[in-house]
This record gives structure tokens, sequence and C-alpha cells, in this order.
């Protein structure tokens, strides 16, 4: 129904010519080599396969065929998923006709393109990433691994701190571990340096 | 014959003498047989050796003169030395010694009742019992005599002579004469034997010894008999067969076959079988005594034994009434330890039964409590079952609503925005129509509301990339323009987990960061996923209101977070305070 409502809303749009419409992914993944098309519209959810497997597939068979994502899904997960598999666009389905044509455009022209959304999905994401990759910034650990780590540089052994704080011996490993990894420490002594670096206790 | 008549008249007169002379500590006493009986009894009980000698000395002379038993005097005088030697009491040995050494000869051999007798005699002349020497010397004299020593006889005749005329015992002087009446007879010198006779019975008449004068006249008939004056002999012995004094029998025997000896030689036959029926009688008369007297003893010894039989009967009854009393005390003892052991044995029963109770009373508690657990485990089960049922089909149920919403209606509404979009590109007017306008608008409202519930109930991603990248994209979506400030930090791969428990554990943490999102008013927020090889921990901290963890409200999905930790088998943490924030730790299991 919306494959339709698409095919009436760029039928008439100048330069642009409808060469097939699939309903399924196993039809799309038939179509596609007989027809060649040079810009694919492809949604995520389809009835038989995911959207991202024949993205992936014709992506290494036909890798002449522009593929724009179209698809409900506004996460960052899909988003970068589809563009890893090889897909030059992504737009939401509530997108307008212009959108959609530019879009249609862009990708036969050898762009890109993403609607404001997704792009402003993809920001958020590259913020946050570069948020926790800066080392400038002390990391952020939580009321928990911080006792654990007080703890620690009072040279308790695991033991002794899951006893003093009602935790199990693993569950204090695994806050250790967290600790390891956040500090980007090695041993209990890198942990130590880290929290004196970041005066981590005293927050 | 004639010298055990004799002896036996002798020791009748030494019992019979008043020997006050040479009187010694009972044995002057005159004593019945009972007497003698109780009392040596008595000393043995009491241990009285002294006594005991005394005693056997006395039943000695009690024999001779009862029954004339030589061989029980012996024997008992015997036994009377053996207790006087034991004590040392020398003078009493000494002395019974002597009489025993008199009757030897015949029980023995002279030699060694001379060797005793001299022995006594050495003894009594140190220590001057004159009298008693005397006496000795008299008997020393006779043995030496019969002996044929005429010499060593004559030597202690002398001796007695010299002793005498001091002592004057006339008894002892008629016994000395008597002695020389028997040797002289055996010398066959009649007239020596004959005066001696004589003097014998004038001393005993004077001296008031009726028997020994009768004796003295029946030796003098007997002496004229040997010595052919028959008629002077029948005369004497007539006269003397008429004396009647005890134990006199067995001389009036030998004077009844002396006369029938007599009047047969005198062809006096009458005369001669009438003495010799009246000795005959008078033998057979004394061996009916002796035979009495043996009966008699054996009577009393029968007695005696029938006694101490009886004493053994009554000792036995006694033993038998101990034995019935030991018995019965056995019986009782056995009573006793039985109805102990009864006891004891129904104490450990007891005990034995009130452990049992006890145990199984606490067998049945924890058979209850493991019912109970079991119980509670198969609720636990039973819920967590149901809940997971109910999870599973509230996911099922979510994922077709979510399904059909983004795909159906999702797709209606993109169709339907699709053809707005056709409709207005063809008329002009009608995009600047300002109610068209507002249409489209609610359309791309109703589109972005469908696509975010469609999203909510089916996280599309989770699915696709696994707990973090849905984690990740529901961060996202929840942090819109940068407010709250959300912190994701994950550890460990989560690409491989189930997708029921990765389900649960996007749902708690949705429900957990919308708790800090909408209740606590948080504007900082740490979410943190970490995994182990053994369990999965999610974090969720924030800086909002905090609560009072006991006086949780369910309305804040705390409930459905806990449901769904329980039925991952987890363990739910947390630690919160009014305005101190709250952080929930979730640790999972992984199998």
């Amino acid at each position: 129904m919306f494959a339709e409502g698409l095919e009436s809303m760029l039928a008439d749009e100048p330069g642009f010519s409808i060469c097939g419409l699939a309903r399924t992914a196993a039809d799309t993944l038939k179509q596609v080599p007989e027809i060649i098309p040079d810009v694919l519209l492809l949604d995520i959810n389809l009835p038989d396969q995911s959207g991202l497997d024949v993205c992936k597939e014709l992506r290494a068979s036909h890798p002449d065929v522009k593929i724009l994502a179209l698809s409900m899904h506004n996460d960052e997960s899909f988003i970068s998923a589809m563009l890893s598999l090889g897909a030059q666009g992504y737009v939401l389905k509530n997108t307008t006709k212009n959108e959609l044509s530019s879009a249609i455009r862009a990708l036969a022209a050898g762009k890109t393109y993403f609607s404001q959304e997704v792009t402003d999905t993809m920001m958020q994401s590259l913020m946050r990433e570069r948020k926790a990759g800066a080392a400038k910034e002390p990391p952020k650990i939580s009321r928990r691994e911080r006792e654990v780590l007080r703890l620690i540089m009072d040279e308790l052994t695991t033991q002794e701190i899951a006893g003093k704080l009602f935790l199990s011996e693993k569950t204090v490993e695994s806050h250790r571990a967290a600790l390891l990894a956040k500090l980007g420490a090695r041993n209990t002594a890198g942990l130590v340096k880290a929290a004196l670096q970041w005066n981590l206790l005293n927050d | 014959m004639v010298m055990n008549i004799f002896r036996l008249l002798l020791h009748l007169l030494l019992l019979a003498a008043p020997a006050c002379a040479w009187a010694q500590e009972g044995f002057d006493e005159t004593l019945t047989f009972p007497q003698i009986d109780s009392m040596l009894k008595d000393a043995n009980d009491r241990r009285d050796v002294r006594r005991q000698g005394v005693l056997w000395y006395k039943w000695a002379y009690y024999e001779l003169n009862t029954y004339g038993n030589r061989s029980l005097m012996f024997e008992y005088l015997t036994n009377s030395v053996t207790r006087f030697s034991r004590i040392g009491d020398s003078l009493a040995y000494f002395r019974v010694r002597a009489e025993l050494a008199d009757l030897l000869p015949e029980e023995s051999s002279d030699d060694e009742a001379m060797l005793i007798q001299q022995g006594a005699l050495d003894y009594f002349r140190r220590h001057q019992h004159t009298q008693l020497e005397a006496r000795l010397l008299v008997s020393l004299t006779r043995i030496y005599n019969l002996k044929g020593d005429t010499t060593t006889a004559s030597v202690f005749k002398k001796a007695f002579r010299e002793r005498n005329d001091v002592l004057r015992d006339t008894l002892l002087e008629i016994r000395f004469q008597m002695d020389e009446v028997m040797r002289y007879q055996r010398e066959k010198k009649y007239k020596n034997a004959l005066y001696m006779a004589f003097r014998v019975r004038d001393n005993s008449n004077s001296a008031g010894y009726p028997y020994l004068a009768t004796w003295a006249e029946y030796q003098i008939g007997h002496l004229n008999f040997l010595n052919g004056e028959s008629a002077l002999a029948i005369q004497l012995l007539t006269r003397a067969e008429k004396n009647d004094i005890p134990l006199y029998d067995t001389l009036r025997r030998n004077i009844y076959r002396d006369l029938a000896a007599i009047y047969g030689k005198k062809d006096s036959l009458a005369k001669a079988y009438d003495y010799a029926m009246k000795y005959s009688r008078l033998s057979d008369e004394l061996l009916e005594r002796e035979r009495q007297a043996t009966y008699q003893r054996l009577t009393h010894q029968f007695r005696v034994d029938a006694k101490s039989r009886r004493l053994d009967d009554l000792e036995e009854q006694k033993a038998t009434i101990e034995n019935a009393a030991q018995q019965q005390r056995l019986v009782s003892w056995a009573l006793a330890v039985a109805l102990g052991a009864t006891f004891l044995l129904m104490f450990f029963m007891v005990r034995f039964y009130r452990h049992r109770l006890h145990t199984n009373r606490v067998i049945a508690e924890i058979k209850e409590q493991i019912n109970q657990q079991t119980i509670r485990q198969l609720e636990d089960a039973l819920r967590i079952e149901s809940m997971q049922s109910m999870i599973e089909g509230q996911e099922t149920e979510r994922r077709r609503v979510a399904h059909d919403l983004h795909d159906s209606v999702g797709g209606l509404l993109a169709a339907t925005k699709i053809r707005l979009e056709n409709l207005s590109a063809k008329l002009p007017l009608l995009s600047e129509n300002e109610e068209f306008g507002k249409i489209k608008h609610l359309l791309d409202d109703t589109i972005a509301e469908t696509r975010q519930i469609s999203r909510n109930l089916q996280p599309g991603s989770l699915h696709q990339f696994g707990l973090m990248k849905a984690v990740s994209d529901l961060i996202s979506r929840v942090q819109g323009a940068g407010v709250p400030a959300i912190d994701f930090q994950h550890f460990g791969d989560f690409s491989q987990l189930d997708h029921t428990l990765a389900l649960n554990c996007y749902r708690i943490v949705q429900e957990l960061l919308q708790n800090s999102q909408k209740h606590a008013k948080a504007t900082e927020i740490l979410v943190q996923l970490s995994r182990t090889d053994s369990e999965l921990t999610l974090l969720v901290e924030d800086n909002g209101k905090g609560y009072d963890p006991d006086r949780v409200n369910k309305g804040m999905g705390t409930d459905n977070v806990a449901q769904r930790v329980q039925f991952l088998k987890g363990e739910i943490s947390i630690q919160s305070a009014e305005g101190q924030g709250t952080s929930t730790m979730i640790t999972v299991p992984l199998v």
C-alpha cells in the first residue's frame, strides 16, 4: 500500500521512471539483477527478510545500484547498520515528496542523503561517543563503584569488600572489572593512580 | 594277767590317793564324763591348751576306771602329753609322760619306757619334785626288775628308800611293797613274797586302803596255793572271796580259779566243779561286762557321732536354710537386677520413644518445611512460568501490535501521507490552505507517535543488533535534547545473549530510565551494562529525588522490574534515600 503511494507520488516526477515494484525481499533480490535500477528504495521491515540483509547482498552483487533506506526506524543502530552495509541514503517513512525526490536525485548523482531526523540521531550518537572517548574528562563511575574503589584503596580484598558491602564476590569482581575498564587501568595499582589523578573519591 | 590286775589296782590306788603332796592344778579334780566332754570342747574352743592337756589326762583315767581300756588310756595320755609339751609345762609334761611310760612295757618296749621315765626322773630331781621322783623310782625299780637288771633296780630301790625315809609316804611304800610281792612271786621266793604281802595287807589296813588289803589277802592265799599250802590257801581265799569292793570281780575270778585248782588237786571234785563254774560264770560276766562296756562306749561314741551327725544335720539344715536364704537372696537379687534392667529398659525405651517422637516431630517439621519450601518453589516456578508465559505472551502481543502498528498502520499512514503529498503537489491551492497544512501536521504527528509506540512495544534493534545497541538506541531516544544527561557505559560482549533475557533486561533498563526521568526528575543518569562469563549486571543511577526503598510506590514500575528480576532468577539491590538519588543494581545469572 505504501509502495503504491510512493509509485503514484513519484510517477509524475520528471526524469524518474519506476521500473519495478517488489513487496518482499525475495522479489527484490529477483528483480534487481533483471532491471539493474539506478536507485533502490529499500525498507528495512520486509515480510520475509530484513532489508539489512537485502542491502548487504545487493551491495556485494550490484555495487552500482544505489540504495536509499526508507524506514520507520529512526534508531542509530539501524541507520549505522544500513550505512555500514552500503546504503547511500536513509529517509524516514514520514518523508515529504520533495525530500524523497531530492534524496533520489542525490543518490543518482552519486551523493548521499539523510533526512533531518536521521541526521539528528546520528549527530547525537556521535557526540555521545565523542564524549565517552574524551580522556580529558574524568570517567563517570557509579556510586557503587566508588564504594568498591574506596575499599580497594583501603587495601581490602575482594572477599572483605563483598562482606562489607553485602555483595557477592562476583559482583565486586564485576565492579572491579568495570573500574579497570573505565579508568584504563590494568591492575589495582593503576586503579589507585587513576582514582588519585581524577580525585574520584571526593565526589 | 596277774600283771594287768596289779597295774590296774596300782593306778586305781594312785588315782584315789589324796595326792596333796604332789598336787598340780586340775589334776586332782574329780569329773564325770559329760563334764570332761563339755570342758574339753570348751577348752578346744578357747584354745586353752593346758586345760586340754589336763582334760585329756582326766579322760584317760576315766577310760581306765570305767572300762579298764588301756589302749584308749594310752592314746589319751599321749594327747595330754602333746598338749603339755606344746605349752612347755615341763612338770605336767614329765609327770604325764612318766605315767604314759608305765603303760609302755606292753605297748612297745621297756627300754623306751625306761628312757622316758629316767628323763622325767632327772627333771623331777633337778626341780626337786621329790614326791614325783619317789614315785618314779618305784616305777623304775619295777621296770628294771622286770627287765632282769637287778643291779640298776637295786640302785633305784635304794634311792627310793632314801627319799621315802624323808617323805614317809605310806601309799608309795605300799606300792613299792606290792612290787616286791610280785617280784618275789616271779622269782618263786614265795616265803619272801608272802612276807611282803602280809606287810602290804597290814599297811593297807592301817592306812585305810581296803582294796589294797583285799589284794594282799588274795596274794597271801594265792602264794600259799603256789607254795603248796592248800588248806591254808583255801581258808584264805574263801575269806578273800567274801570281800566286796568295787572292781573286785577280776580278783574274785582269780580266787575262783585258784580254789577250783586247789580243790581239783585235792580231788574235791564237787567243790572244784562248783568253783570252776563260778569262775566260768564270772568270766562270762566279766566278758559280758566288758562287752557291755564296749557296747556302751560304742553307744556313747555313736551318740557322739549321732550328735555330731545331728550337728552335721543341723549344719546341713543351716546350710540348706542359708542356701535357701542365699537362693532367695539370689532370686531377690536376680529379681532386683531384672527389675532394674526392666526399669533401665523402660527408661531407655521411653527415652528412645521420646527421641523417636522428637525425631519424628523434627522430621515432620523438616518435611513440612520441605513441603512448604517445595510448595513455595513450585509456586515460584508456577509464578515464574506463568510470568514467563505472561511476559512472553505480552511480548508476543507487543511484537504483533508493534508490527501491526509499524507495518500496517504505519504503512497506511505513510501511504496516506504520500497520497496527501501527491494531492498537494497536484493542487497548489490546497497546499496553501491552512486547514490542509494542519491535517498534514496531524498526520505527521500520528506517524511519529505510531512509530514511537511501535518502537516502545518492540525494540526492533534488540532483535537485530542485541541488547547493547538496543539500550543505546533507547538512551538516544530518551535523552532527546540532552536533558537528562545520560551516561551509558558497557563492559563485555552482549551479542550472544538469550533473546528473552535480553528483552527483559532491556525492559528493566527502560523501566528504570523512565522512573529516573519521570518520577525522580533526575538531570543526570548513569546506565551501565556489564557482563562476565557467569552474570549480567545492570546498573541505573540517578541524581533524582530518591525514595525510601522500603516504602516503594508500586505504581512506579519497580514492581514490574522486581517481577522481571524474579523471572530471570536475578537479584535486585536498591540504594536510595530522599534527596540522595537512586542506585538500582540488578544481577542476573547467565546459564
